[in-house]
């Protein structure tokens, strides 16, 4: 292209170039010229929001689901700041995200015009870089490094942050030009002696563990990983963000560790010897208690940020190196291994029990999951939010595939689930997508059905309705003498001699889910009995034109066991009833 | 324990706030900074100084260096470097003691850069350890201000 064209249309154009073809947006006075450009670009779809929040939740879940880079489109000053929630999520679960945000013009920068917010300031702290563009002569570079910085290495959000002048100046179209980015050189390969050493400790480990991370899924080292696991004879546990790397009826694996991870997971970390962690960074909620974190286990760690290798943990062999390429090369020389004695004792673990609540009053947790289990096809996509719910789906969903848990594990942020689930379904429009939510964390985006409606998206939501914020009145019910304060979503302030407190059987729907749904024009069903279960689900998966909502009424002071209490070592596991 | 760190870093907007907010965002704290021009009109040189434990250090490190405007991160090694600091401190000027700060400046080789009828402003290089004694020296004359640049260094060879 010679002749010059806008900053907005080189944006575009741009986003083209990469492959774009969707955006999750909100518009604004500050970006309306690239609006106005899309508004006549077919190829690339705008997906509109009901908040900005959202649609950078709806960016991950799209990235994280399918492998893709999320866009993200908003407007200068509370756009951006919106943003803020959505992009420390992705930041912390190292989901691929561009976010371009409007600025006001360059002219009006620092003299507190409206909607104006330092945006670069802000977001410092919840990106892995940003750009402020001062000249339209640099969009078409900064776009093309913001693409490769967010996808390579340990992938995570960009912002680049535009005044409107930049958008309506003009220059011409290049995008030849070839990355180098002086100071950000991604490893990929590890280096040999390290590769050495690491099959070397695997060679003599009799009771080895791997750790599969959310970088497994990342990237893309499923398959390697399951060769090691056969050819070497060792069990796997996963990290929230690894559940799917390893399917969840393979004999080699022990589920989640970690604070609500698995008797057999956690156990088997506490008696390794060796353990070997693949793309995960050893974040507090997996490891329990440090200093008897995994007491008599040698530690190799490969991943790609080297700045997670020895942060909480200290590891004997670190390999800085993209986990596929570093596996590949492991792989060529290991030697098959045996460990018949050790298998036999993750047996063992395996038969320990904790409690599961069934056949009460009303719905139970496993109930609904085994329900989820038994009706949804194999390669769903489940979305969760943040508290109980979330730690059910974990323990209790039949994983098989990479890329099929959205789940915010570092950051925990209640509301991802819903819009996450949105992301998903658009992109990826064969496979379903299940959003299980809790009745506070559904609340926190409930917005999004709007979305959901419009776009046709047959998202299920299932949700776990206990009229609590589940997990902390857990932690109110076990740590401080179930002082249920600000936990009870029913709680009516206006009449409070009503409340007969929390074992009462009130019955108060606020919101009532089944009217929300019908409110958006979508449908829902109301669960009170666990034999309707199955009939909802199947109900749910023959609705394709729209969103479903699935209001299980469920025990209302159920726990998620194990559990590891904060402070105390990982095979410290509560295993049930209540500890008062 | 006192590290000194050395970056090479882009010279462009909003740097330094991502330096600092990588490093206080994890609850660590610089010490001292000094910032200006390297040997190439597109980078600046840092020097940091902190005062911290080696697993902390190693942290902050890996931290800088994932920025993406960092191009170079070097942990200085304490006798490996040339290191100067530069203080400007003014004093009361006093008839009776004038003589003994004549010397006292003579010893440690500082400078007299302003002089009026009540103060004395004072010059002085050296490695930090040299100017936190002169401190201590010149405290009884009654220091009015003083002004630290934090320590420079540089390796004493190539360690690219």
């Amino acid at each position: 292209m010679s002749d010059k064209i806008t900053g907005a249309q080189i944006i575009v154009e741009a986003l083209k170039k990469e492959g774009v073809d969707t955006i999750f947006g909100y518009p604004g006075g500050s970006v309306i010229p690239i609006f106005d450009i899309l508004y006549s670009t077919p190829d690339i779809k705008i997906i509109l929001t009901r908040h900005e929040q959202a649609a950078v939740h709806a960016a991950d879940g799209y990235a994280r689901s399918t492998g893709k880079t999320g866009v993200v489109l908003v407007t200068s000053g509370p756009g951006a700041t919106n943003t803020i929630t959505g992009l420390a999520t992705a930041n912390f679960d190292s989901v691929p995200i561009v976010c371009i945000t409007g600025q006001v013009p360059t002219s009006m920068i620092g003299i507190d015009a409206f909607q104006e917010a330092d945006v670069t300031g802000i977001t410092n702290a919840v990106t892995k870089h940003n750009y402020l563009i001062h000249s339209v002569n640099d969009i078409a570079e900064t776009f093309k490094n913001s693409f490769y910085i967010a996808k390579t290495g340990r992938p995570g959000p960009v912002v680049i942050d535009i005044p409107k002048d930049v958008m309506l100046a003009k220059a011409k179209f290049d995008y030849s030009m070839e990355i180098n980015i002086r100071g950000y050189k991604p490893h990929t390969k590890a280096h040999p002696n390290q590769i050495k050493k690491v099959a070397e400790l695997i060679e003599h480990a009799k009771k080895p563990v791997i750790i599969v991370g959310g970088g497994a899924i990342i990237s893309d080292a499923t398959n390697e990983i399951k060769q090691i696991i056969k050819k070497c004879d060792i069990p796997v546990t996963a990290t929230l963000n690894g559940l799917g790397c390893v399917e969840y009826d393979s004999p080699y694996f022990l589920g989640m560790h970690g604070m609500h991870g698995t008797i057999p997971a956690n156990n088997a970390i506490q008696e390794s010897d060796l353990l070997i962690a693949l793309g995960s960074r050893f974040d507090d909620r997996a490891t329990g208690k440090l200093s008897t974190f995994a007491p008599h286990a040698k530690i190799i760690h490969i991943d790609i940020d080297s700045a997670s290798i020895s942060k909480n943990v200290n590891v004997d062999v670190p390999v800085v190196a993209d986990l596929k390429t570093a596996l590949k090369d492991l792989i060529s020389i290991l030697k098959d291994k045996k460990h018949t004695e050790w298998m036999d004792r993750i047996n063992e673990f395996k038969k320990i029990t904790h409690d599961i609540p069934r056949d009460k009053k009303r719905v139970t947790a496993i109930e609904i999951m085994e329900a989820i289990n038994r009706g949804v096809p194999d390669d769903t996509i489940l979305s969760t939010s943040v508290g109980q719910h979330q730690m059910w789906a974990a323990l209790y969903y039949k994983f098989k595939y990479p890329r099929t848990l959205l789940s915010s594990g570092g950051l925990g942020t209640m509301g991802y689930g819903f819009p996450a689930g949105v992301g998903a379904q658009i992109g990826n429009p064969d496979k379903r997508v299940v959003c299980i939510a809790g009745d506070g964390s559904f609340q926190m985006n409930i917005q999004e059905m709007a979305t959901a409606v419009i776009n046709c998206l047959p998202i299920i939501i299932i949700i776990f309705n206990n009229g609590y914020l589940g997990m902390v009145r857990q932690w109110q019910e076990l740590f401080n003498e179930a002082r249920y304060s600000s936990t009870c979503l029913m709680q009516c302030k206006k009449d409070p001699s009503k409340c007969k407190g929390a074992e009462s059987e009130c019955m108060i729907f606020i919101p009532d889910f089944v009217k929300v749904a019908q409110a958006y024009g979508a449908r829902g069903v109301r669960v009170e009995n666990k034999n309707d279960l199955d009939e909802a689900i199947k109900a749910a998966v023959k609705n394709t034109d729209g969103p479903f909502i699935i209001d299980v009424i469920t025990e209302r002071e159920e726990n998620v066991w194990p559990m590891v209490p904060g402070g105390s070592s990982l095979d410290e596991m509560l295993k049930g009833g209540r500890t008062l | 324990m006192r590290y000194i760190i050395s970056l090479i870093v882009e010279n462009k907007h909003g740097v330094l706030a991502k330096i600092s907010q990588v490093i206080t965002g994890r609850g660590y704290n610089i010490n001292t900074l000094s910032v200006g021009p390297s040997e190439k009109s597109d980078t600046s040189r840092m020097i940091l100084t902190f005062d911290c434990d080696d697993k902390v250090i190693e942290q902050i490190t890996k931290q800088l260096n994932k920025l993406i405007d960092v191009i170079k991160v070097f942990l200085i090694e304490e006798n490996e470097k040339v290191e100067r600091e530069l203080i400007l401190i003014r004093v009361v000027r006093k008839k009776e003691n004038e003589q003994s700060l004549y010397n006292l400046i003579n010893i440690f080789r500082g400078k007299f850069v302003d002089v009026t009828l009540k103060n004395y402003v004072i010059e002085l290089t050296g490695h930090s350890k040299k100017i936190n004694a002169f401190i201590e020296n010149i405290r009884p004359y009654g220091i009015q201000d003083l002004m630290r640049t934090g320590p420079l260094a540089l390796p004493k060879f190539d360690i690219k």
